[in-house]
């Protein structure tokens, strides 16, 4: 059974004006899932319908066979689905450690564990523990986000576009660290801008276009898939050898 | 009675160019001026200064004819309108908000205490009025007052019906309409709000002029900041983003305020006055919030949500 | 000689600061949590003044104990008006902020409504009690002359105290607990404050009941130093809200230092303006920060 199922979904911003018209996606335990497409292909909106952000106006979402799709958003992450927003993703006010804390709000009990195994994972977070977030760089600050998500022990990790504004290096750095975390056994979703590389980092994906699901398969196939590079990935086939 | 049906609609006229007034400022260009009682006192007292008889303890008094008092008036909150607008357009919606609230008071309190201009809590009397000479009584200057009011408040309404159609006026609505427009205009979107806030200000104080020289005498304690309220609540009543909702609203909230103060009055003995007037303003107040919860709309408003281009 | 006035201006801007920062701390949380601003606050402080006078009705006032003009029973009236009052305020979302939050109102509809949320409040203690003064107590006081020329009453210098190990208090709450910190993190992102676990409705809940209780016990020091009436809260009103953006939005130590400021900038301006003006000063420093430093002096620009 898979970890995380959505299924017909439909959901806007504004009650009666669905921006997502039906979406089905599925992301199984140890699996990183990507979600491509153009801009406003609503790839946002599926993932913050999901975390309870934004009015569900059809449609469900599974977790483990339970449905959380009615869930008021705080619920929705104390059932155990974690969310790393885009933007406004750490609390610039608070200082990193505060982040992790409030990060762990459902948790009673073993924080200080959690705090240690966040530090463990994320060095660089370690030495700014008492500084406010609003001092780390942008790489930093993603570190401090995801960890923050990390806190509640989540099943499901959601995040949207992970790598916006980050160094190449620093963007390796990230998929790393989220090929790691699935490992553990947590089901990975995400949605990337920067398709080629998230494809090359994850098992499975799927493309939405207005709202829709256009094409699914495993990340290998999307990248040889010359209608999906034309139109999303630059319009060459990553597979293909480069010329010369 | 009908003497007082004619001072009844005299008021509701003058509270009614306020009630426009406000509309171009929030229902078109989406300002929260929550201190329309200071224009509309800015506009009276500079009437009152000019127009009234001269006496030697005052500054002002300088006995002009009533016309100039109006222009002055309309110049004088023009300029003020636009020192205000300048510092403050630019804030976000709620500090808009306080920001003018701070401005009426302020006003008010200069007025109260600025004893030889202003008169202080005792006012000035004697103000122009257009051709009081004309009418022996009080009845024959009221009919005539109404009379040149309808012809005001039509010349106004159709006025700012023009403005609002020319190409300025279709700027305004886009700015108001989508906040991208009016990002991408960028500084000149700025420079129309102004100039919107600007003209809102200058029908204000024109309010203002009109109501003292409709009295004769101008007082501190006629610009409080239930006054503000009271437009206010006129223009939500009625429907803000329309013209003709502004009107409708400025009748009926001055017939509910005006009728439950003679119902008052009536049922509550002279001893309890304090109490009467206290019951009278918690029922208006409750009234308007039940409007606020129950139909936003107002009366014959429009659906559309107003100004969603404020800047927050 | 100027300094005794400067002294005494001095001393009497320190102790209506101290009024001034508990009722900015509630203009401020309402700011920063709930973003719009609240102008019914102010009759917040008046409720809890008349709410404590009708405990005292009953309960007296107390023997005065020491230099102070009141016994401990006028404490305890405070706190049981402290409790009511935020009771009351966190009623007055429910029954009015609330649904329109909930419809999608814009800030600015809270507003209005909230204006006529204080009218009605404002009257309703008018139709209760009149306008005239009311007092705690009526037992006189001497003044006590600090330094030479600067007089305080004893009460006001208890009023101080409290009011400070109050706001002691509230910032260790912030800073230490659990909630305190969840409030923090909703009066910088609620969305994200909500993908954190944190309940906004609760926060939300918590919010209004301390700004109520804290305008409880500045409407009790006002009824203290001197007395009650119905207009004490909106006296206040554009200090309290002066205070708050002076301090920055959402920031307690903030609203503290702004109420501080608000109070010496009111009492030091009577040795220069007419007293018929004072009213004007918080609106001046209001205009001033807004053009100078418009996030305030703890504010974050954002």
């Amino acid at each position: 059974m898979s970890r995380l199922e959505v299924s017909e979904l439909v959901a806007g911003y504004i009650r009666g004006l669905p921006v997502v018209h039906g979406v089905s996606i599925e992301v199984a335990r140890r699996e990183i899932v990507t979600l491509i497409g153009p801009n406003g292909a609503g790839k946002s909106t599926v993932l913050k319908a999901i975390a309870g952000l934004v009015s569900r106006e059809g449609g469900h979402v599974r977790l483990a066979g339970r449905d959380v799709t009615a869930l008021p958003a705080h619920e929705v992450v104390s059932a155990g689905i974690g969310f790393v927003p885009q933007t406004g993703n750490v609390f610039t006010t608070l200082t990193v450690q505060e982040n992790l804390k409030v990060g762990a709000h459902v948790i009673r009990g073993s924080l200080h564990e959690r705090l240690e195994r966040a530090y463990a994972l994320f060095s660089p977070l370690a030495a700014r523990r008492h500084l406010r977030a609003r001092t780390l760089s942008g790489g930093e600050r993603q570190m401090l986000a995801i960890a923050r998500a990390l806190m509640t022990d989540p099943a499901v990790l959601m995040l949207d576009e992970p790598t916006a504004g980050l160094a190449p290096r620093v963007v390796d750095e990230v998929f790393r660290q989220l090929r790691g975390l699935a490992e553990t056994g947590i089901a990975v979703l995400m949605v990337e801008q920067n398709a080629k590389a998230a494809l090359r980092a994850s098992d499975r994906g799927y493309v939405l276009t207005e709202g829709r699901n256009r094409v699914a398969g495993s990340a290998r196939e999307l990248l040889d898939d010359p209608a999906v590079a034309e139109a999303f990935l630059g319009g060459r086939r990553l597979s293909a050898r480069p010329a010369g | 009675m009908v003497a007082y049906l004619v001072f009844f609609a005299c008021v509701v006229l003058i509270l009614g160019v306020l009630t426009l007034a406000l509309n171009l400022q929030w229902g078109f260009t989406g300002l929260f001026n929550a201190g329309v009682v200071g224009f509309y006192a800015i506009g009276a007292y500079t009437h009152a200064i000019l127009t009234a008889a001269p006496q030697p303890q005052y500054l002002g008094n300088f006995g002009l004819p009533w016309l100039v008092g109006v222009v002055g008036a309309m110049a004088a909150t023009a300029l003020a309108g636009w020192l205000i607008g300048l510092v403050t357009i630019r804030l976000r919606g709620d500090y808009l908000a306080i920001a003018t609230f701070g401005v009426a008071v302020s006003i008010q309190l200069v007025a109260l205490n600025w004893e030889p201009l202003t008169g202080g809590p005792q006012g000035l009397t004697r103000i122009g009025k257009p051709l009081a000479r004309l009418f022996d009584t009080p009845f024959a200057f009221n009919l005539w007052f109404l009379v040149l009011m309808l012809a005001v408040m039509a010349t106004i309404y159709w006025a700012l019906d023009r403005v609002l159609m020319s190409p300025w006026g279709r700027v305004l609505k886009a700015i108001r309409e989508d906040e991208t427009a009016a990002v991408a205009l960028g500084k000149s979107a700025r420079r129309f709000r102004l100039e919107a806030f600007v003209l809102g200000s200058t029908l204000m104080g024109l309010a203002g002029a009109l109501y003292v020289s409709f009295i004769g005498f101008v007082s501190p304690y006629d610009f409080l900041p239930i006054v503000t309220f009271q437009v206010w609540a006129m223009l939500i009543v009625g429907g803000s983003g329309n013209n003709r909702g502004a009107l409708l609203g400025a009748l009926v909230v001055w017939a509910i305020w005006s009728g439950s103060g003679v119902a008052v009055t009536k049922l509550v003995p002279p001893s309890h006055a304090a109490q009467g007037a206290a019951i009278q303003v918690i029922l208006i107040g409750l009234l308007l919030m039940l409007v606020l919860l129950f139909r936003p709309r107002g009366l014959i408003g429009e659906a559309a949500v107003v100004s969603r281009h404020v800047n927050d | 000689m100027i300094q005794p006035v400067i002294g005494q201006a001095l001393a009497d801007g320190i102790l209506t600061g101290a009024i001034i920062a508990l009722g900015a701390i509630g203009v401020t949380f309402t700011l920063g949590i709930m973003r719009f601003a609240n102008f019914a606050h102010s009759e917040l402080l008046t409720w809890g003044g008349y709410i404590a006078l009708v405990i005292v009705a009953f309960a007296g006032p107390g023997t005065p104990t020491g230099p102070l003009s009141f016994g401990w029973q006028l404490l305890a009236a405070a706190l049981v008006a402290a409790v009511l009052t935020g009771l009351a305020a966190w009623g007055v979302d429910v029954l009015v902020f609330r649904r329109l939050r909930r419809r999608g109102a814009q800030p600015l509809t809270m507003v209005f409504a909230a204006f006529g949320a204080a009218l009605v409040m404002r009257h309703l203690v008018v139709l209760v009690w009149g306008h005239e003064s009311r007092f705690y107590t009526r037992e006189l006081q001497m003044a006590v002359e600090l330094v030479p020329s600067v007089r305080v009453l004893p009460d006001q210098i208890f009023i101080l105290g409290l009011a400070l190990t109050v706001m002691v208090a509230l910032q260790a709450f912030l800073t230490r607990s659990r909630t305190g910190m969840a409030m923090r993190a909703m009066a910088e992102s609620p969305a994200l404050a909500q993908v954190c676990g944190i309940e906004v409705e609760a926060v939300v809940r918590l919010t209004w009941i301390i700004s109520g209780a804290l305008a409880a016990f500045a409407g009790v020091f006002i009824g203290l130093t001197p007395q009650l009436h119905p207009e004490i809260g909106f006296n206040l009103l554009l200090s309290l809200f002066a205070a708050a953006i002076l301090g920055g939005t959402g920031s307690l130590t903030g609203a503290v230092v702004g109420g501080f400021l608000v109070g010496l900038a009111e009492n030091l301006s009577l040795l220069v303006i007419s007293p018929g003006y004072k009213g004007a000063m918080p609106f001046l420093l209001l205009l001033v920060i807004l053009i100078v430093r418009p996030q305030g002096i703890f504010g974050e620009r954002s």
